[in-house]
């Protein structure tokens, strides 16, 4: 099997290109299927992704991907490693890494980034700003709400 | 191979696209099944949609986090403060949870203040014991169905027409379709006419009020409800009063929406009226009424469960406690039956919260060996801070409510 078989490259929405293991992009249920169908050449073009992005889910992929001989990481590693992983980004780097996750169709990596998510986010206007949400309740409804307040939340 | 001369336009785009556009639905679902209940409760109110998605059925039952977090069997207890509460003191139902002891060697329980919920009305009491943590109270005559744990509250719709003077409020759930409904006794005044109506709760439509041909011989309701296996099971009295076979249980199938009485034994010696206490004894319908004898070193109480709804087939067994075990719940000498917990251990409990500040003991006594159990509970209004806040009075009579939850809290929303 000849060098160039064994590796793929990934173009990104912002024309960054990664030249990663065939092994570790295969993680990706999406990039599976496009190397699958042969409809793209060596070169996948991923629209949704920017380069910022992509290399921190390549680093993931590489982080995780089972390759001959590097196999050897015990799964308390792997998952300290995760926590590294998401513990210092920002929530927008967090939010694109959800999309990527989703995207790519990489499901340990959508587990892990919502996880992060759930665990970061403490406020109801930090998920408005954050996820951009608005808050589409009308004033009758927030007055249902109100009705329903006769209860004494304890937080 | 990283092209290094790509150079990005402007900072925006070093974090990909910006957030213009909401998060795509899947993936609020899939953050939202991560976060903690509590936090789910909360964040309910982010938006329409996340309501909608958070109090889908059994959402919050099926979350990742309650997945991991299998649920424990425990004790519900409530109490509001009471008619003799300081005037200036908001009228409140306590809501206390603790998780029931897993084995027979402890023998004390700690509770904590789950939540707790405004009452402007004095009389605001539970008719029903809590079904799978539902539980159904009456609140300026208007008919709720609350849970303590969700904070879901639902104000059901009057009765169209109803000029009637008393209402008796049920709550039943039906496993095989897997539905809630309230039922309403209303009577008039002298308790001749009388009608029944039902209302499915959860649906999408407006709820309403329908009218069921409810059995045709007029009673009077003497105990609380309680809800088995499809059931509701309350008892009552018919106006041939005195007579052997006016003590029935009236029972409705939550399904078909039918009505019938069931016949308690005709022995002379029954005691039946609202001390009668009906209870779920490992899935049958069972009844406890205390004997009272005064001045006695103990005391007596029959146990009834029920065979054969179709043959009114009753079993009875009669128990005597020593004035000893009486002594450990402590100053109060009026006690309750309060159910039973999965081995079938009967929970007798004092029926209003001590009047000095101290945590009380309940007994679990199991009808098969014959023996009784103490147990201690800590943490219900047992220090003069919270009784203080709260305004709980010395001389308030403050009426204990415990429902042992065997699948432990429930966070369905209807």
């Amino acid at each position: 099997m000849s060098k160039s078989e064994k590796k793929i490259v990934l173009k990104s929405l912002d024309n960054e290109a990664f030249e990663v293991e065939k092994a570790v992009a295969l993680q990706s249920q999406t990039i599976w299927v496009m190397c699958e169908d042969k409809c793209v050449g060596n070169e996948i073009p991923l629209e949704n992704v920017t380069g910022q992005i992509l290399a921190k889910v390549i680093d993931y992929c590489k982080k995780h991907a089972v390759v001959d001989g590097d196999g050897d990481e015990s799964s308390e590693e792997l998952k300290n490693w995760d926590t590294e992983f998401t513990k210092n980004m920002d929530q927008s780097t967090l939010f694109n890494m959800i999309l990527a996750a989703n995207y790519l169709n990489i499901k340990s990596l959508l587990n892990l980034t919502c996880q992060a998510v759930a665990d970061k986010t403490k406020t109801i206007d930090e998920f408005h700003t954050f996820l951009n949400i608005e808050n589409n309740f009308t004033p009758e409804e927030e007055a249902q709400i109100c009705q329903e307040n006769l209860w004494a939340f304890d937080d | 191979m990283k092209s290094e001369e790509q150079v990005h336009n402007n900072n925006d785009s070093k974090n990909g696209p910006s957030l213009k556009d909401p998060i795509p639905f899947d993936l609020t679902v899939e953050i939202l099944t991560r976060l903690p209940v509590k936090s789910l409760l909360k964040f309910q109110y982010v938006s329409k949609t996340w309501c909608s998605i958070i109090r889908s059925k059994d959402f919050i039952n099926s979350s990742v986090y309650m997945r991991s977090t299998p649920p424990t069997s425990r004790l519900l207890i409530s109490f509001k403060n009471g008619q003799l509460t300081r005037k200036n003191a908001e009228k409140r139902l306590f809501f206390f949870t603790s998780s029931q002891e897993q084995d027979h060697e402890s023998s004390s329980l700690v509770a904590n203040l789950e939540t707790t919920m405004a009452s402007m009305d004095a009389y605001f009491h539970p008719r029903c014991a809590s079904v799978n943590g539902f539980i159904c109270l009456s609140h300026k005559g208007r008919f709720m169905v609350c849970n303590p744990s969700t904070r879901q509250v639902i104000t059901l719709p009057e009765i169209a027409g109803n000029d009637m003077k008393s209402a008796y409020k049920y709550l039943g759930y039906d496993p095989v379709n897997d539905q809630y409904k309230a039922m309403c006794k209303i009577a008039s005044s002298s308790e001749e006419d009388q009608e029944h109506v039902v209302l499915t709760l959860g649906c999408d439509k407006k709820p309403s009020w329908r009218h069921i041909e409810g059995v045709n011989k007029s009673y009077h309701p003497l105990t609380k409800g309680i809800c088995i296996n499809g059931f509701v099971y309350y008892g009552a009295i018919t106006p041939t009063q005195y007579k052997k076979n006016d003590r029935v249980i009236v029972c409705f199938d939550v399904r078909s929406e039918r009505q019938r009485f069931i016949n308690l034994p005709s022995t002379d010696n029954i005691h039946w009226d609202s001390t009668s206490t009906l209870i779920d004894y490992k899935g049958n319908l069972a009844n406890v009424n205390i004997v009272r004898s005064r001045g006695e070193t103990s005391f007596n109480f029959d146990f009834w469960v029920l065979r054969d709804a179709k043959e009114h087939e009753w079993s009875m067994r009669s128990f005597s406690f020593r004035r000893c075990w009486w002594d450990y719940l402590g100053e109060t000498s009026i006690l309750s039956f309060q159910g039973t917990n999965k081995m079938g251990e009967i929970i007798l409990a004092p029926k209003f919260l001590p009047r000095s500040v101290r945590p009380f003991n309940i007994l679990y006594f199991n009808v098969e060996s014959n023996i009784f159990k103490e147990v201690k509970v800590e943490g219900v209004a047992d220090d003069e801070e919270f009784r203080r806040r709260y305004g709980i009075g010395n001389n308030d009579n403050c009426h204990l409510y415990i429902s042992p939850e065997e699948h432990g809290a429930n966070f369905t929303f209807l």
